[in-house]
């Protein structure tokens, strides 16, 4: 009987484990992409300078983040996400308007995408 | 994470069932077509199992389909003796009327430390002792050794032996087998009273009880209770 509980006991906390990782990745992307929106309207009234200054605000979050979900997610969307954040920035350093646009809107893409892929859903399952 | 213990678990119950849908056999016993067949449903769950981006159906659908193509071979194996013989080959005899047969060794490509290796474990150390050695299908080795060194059976002596069945598992872990004690027109009252003549007034107590075939029973205590055999 005790190892039954001690096996119950670990995988109710493996389980626990996997749904608070799932709210801390929502939680952490929304944190991330909270700005983007600030980003986007400077970059549309051309406003490069508040557009380089929310950027690189940004910038340091998803570095802040990006530890911690190296141990949870591929690191192939990592990959993604830096390379995008990369472009992004000398889209803005360059002052395209259309491409900077563009480019932000993907990297969004790249960073909302990777909580929605370990949501439980019948399309992640089967 | 969630997601990879509900793949898991998913696949691992698929798996199980898979197993079970191709019938009773160890891995040793396997044919070679059946081994191929095992590591392959092994490769396809483990891929979406580690991925999360592989959906579970591309593990699934390749699984049920290599389990049917297995029971149709399966059948076709038994049904027919051609079949048979085209998919898991034929036993070879590597040792005929006491003599090493060179030509089947070779096209076998088992040398003769093999063969030794193998008897070995057969328990028969000496060569000179074997009148027939056959290489089954699924790898394994079959002995006849010649007739003045086989052991003694009763028959060869002329001696009267008396039946010997199974015996009959009457108590597991404390747990009473109603429908072995049935089985053989016995109760549990009659069980009660074989235990309190030996100091047991609890089936909880017992480890282990069978009765076999001469009407003996034999009950072991749990550990904490004693845990002789009495």
């Amino acid at each position: 009987m005790k190892y039954y509980i001690l096996l119950i006991v670990i995988f109710a906390f493996v389980l626990g484990l996997g749904f608070f990782v799932i709210a801390a990745l929502s939680q952490s992307a929304a944190d991330i992409t909270e700005n983007f929106e600030k980003i986007s309207t400077a970059i549309n009234n051309e406003d490069w300078q508040k557009a380089n200054a929310e950027f690189l605000l940004v910038k340091e979050k998803w570095d802040r983040h990006k530890k911690w979900w190296a141990m949870i997610i591929d690191h192939h969307e990592i990959d993604n996400i830096d390379t995008s954040f990369s472009r992004t920035n000398e889209y803005l350093n360059h002052r395209n308007p259309a491409l900077a646009g563009g480019e932000l809107s993907v990297l969004k893409q790249f960073i909302k995408h990777i909580p929605e892929t370990e949501k439980i859903s019948w399309e992640n399952i089967f | 994470m969630i997601l990879l213990i509900i793949k898991t678990t998913i696949l691992y119950f698929v798996v199980v069932i898979a197993m079970k849908a191709m019938g009773k056999r160890q891995i040793g016993q396997l044919q070679p077509f059946e081994l191929v067949v095992l590591l392959i449903i092994s490769e396809m769950a483990a891929i979406s199992m580690q991925n999360t981006g592989v959906p579970i159906t591309s593990s699934i659908v390749p699984i049920i389909t290599i389990v049917i193509l297995q029971v149709f071979l399966a059948l076709l194996n038994l049904k027919s003796e051609k079949a048979r013989v085209i998919i898991c080959g034929k036993p070879t005899i590597l040792i005929e009327n006491g003599k090493i047969r060179e030509d089947e060794l070779r096209r076998t490509r088992i040398n003769l430390n093999d063969l030794l290796e193998q008897m070995r474990a057969k328990d028969c150390f000496n060569i000179a002792d074997v009148e027939f050695a056959i290489l089954e299908t699924n790898g394994h080795l079959s002995i006849l050794l010649k007739s003045q060194k086989r052991p003694v059976q009763p028959e060869d002596l002329n001696l009267e032996t008396k039946y010997e069945g199974l015996p009959t598992n009457i108590i597991i872990d404390g747990q009473v087998n109603h429908a072995n004690l049935e089985r053989t027109n016995l109760d549990e009252n009659w069980l009660k009273q074989e235990l309190s003549k030996r100091g047991i007034y609890s089936i909880k107590e017992v480890l282990f009880a069978s009765l076999d075939t001469s009407g003996n029973l034999f009950v072991q205590r749990k550990a904490g209770a004693g845990g002789n055999n009495i």
